[in-house]
């Protein structure tokens, strides 16, 4: 298991482009590796992963309220 | 994308890097091509089936921009009136929701940008800067571990984040919450895709900061190995 990395910064940016689906074939298969070998992937891919999660679980997401549809259904109705 | 020429005028757009479908760049489509003539009633039903349903996403992109309830009201509905006045420039069938957001986004940029009420933070410029040498971004990775976010709770993530200057808050929104993709928030933010992939790399390393910060003051215990 390797404890450093020479090339972090770089790592860090495919493991941002594979947790949100943008990254290739080979940067998947490159990251398999790294997973397997190196504790500094690792231990970025746990955390670029809970960011993203507390992203996109843990924050309360608001609706619109029922008032301003209302409100702009009658405004365009007043249009064309 | 189908053109949206007047709603868009206010803000400059880089046409040489609008990208195709296919990611491949393009000559742009003729800026007379003929715009739909819909008729009052496919106009409403244009808008109720293809427009209303993001209107929650709207909403909720509008006040993690403005962090207002009330701008996030007057966002939307400005937006959502552009949207109709505007409604034959929308293709049926094209991503309404990406062409929603993009007119939100100008709106936001035009019209609530300098009355925010939220005050003032780091110039973006200034961030730029700093993160745009090729040496901070080499060599910046932030010292957090995943145990010491993974207690803290949504208000506590969204504090981290509002203090993000806008564009870097954009896309951190447009990304991670929207679930936008790199191409779709390309030509909702008229920026290039790496110029989307930097801003998203450089935005994530200082909500991090954020984090760390945050979880340093609640007390988290950072373990070092060196």
């Amino acid at each position: 298991m390797k404890e450093h990395c020479s090339h972090q910064a770089d790592c860090l940016k495919m493991i941002q482009l594979i947790l949100d689906g943008e990254a290739t074939e080979q940067q998947l298969a490159r990251l398999k590796v790294n997973l397997e070998s190196c504790k500094p992937c690792i231990e970025m891919y746990h955390l670029e992963k809970e960011v993203k999660e507390l992203l996109t679980k843990r924050m309360e997401k608001r609706c619109c309220p029922d008032q301003l549809v209302a409100t702009i259904k009658a405004k365009i109705l007043t249009f064309s | 994308m189908a053109t949206i020429p007047e709603v868009m005028s206010d803000t400059p757009t880089r046409d040489d890097d609008q990208l195709t479908p296919d990611g491949g760049s393009t000559e742009q489509p003729s800026a007379d091509a003929p715009a739909r003539r819909y008729t009052d009633e496919q106009k409403y039903q244009v808008f109720n089936k293809e427009f209303m349903p993001h209107i929650d996403s709207m909403y909720n992109f509008a006040f993690r921009l403005t962090t207002d309830e009330d701008d996030a009201n007057d966002l939307v509905q400005d937006t959502y009136l552009k949207a109709f006045r505007f409604i034959s420039s929308f293709e049926q069938g094209t991503n309404a929701k990406a062409w929603l957001f993009r007119i939100l986004k100008n709106s936001f940029i035009n019209d609530y940008r300098k009355k925010s009420k939220e005050p003032a933070k780091v110039d973006y410029q200034d961030v730029e800067t700093t993160y745009n040498s090729e040496d901070a971004e080499t060599e910046h990775t932030v010292d957090l571990r995943a145990e010491s976010v993974s207690d803290l709770i949504g208000d506590e993530v969204a504090t981290a984040l509002n203090a993000l200057p806008v564009d870097f808050r954009t896309v951190i929104i447009l990304c991670d919450i929207e679930g936008f993709t790199y191409e779709e928030m390309a030509k909702i933010l008229d920026i290039p895709i790496g110029t989307v992939r930097s801003r998203l790399h450089r935005a994530r390393n200082l909500l991090k900061e954020k984090l760390r910060d945050y979880a340093a003051s609640m007390g988290y215990n950072e373990e070092t190995d060196e």
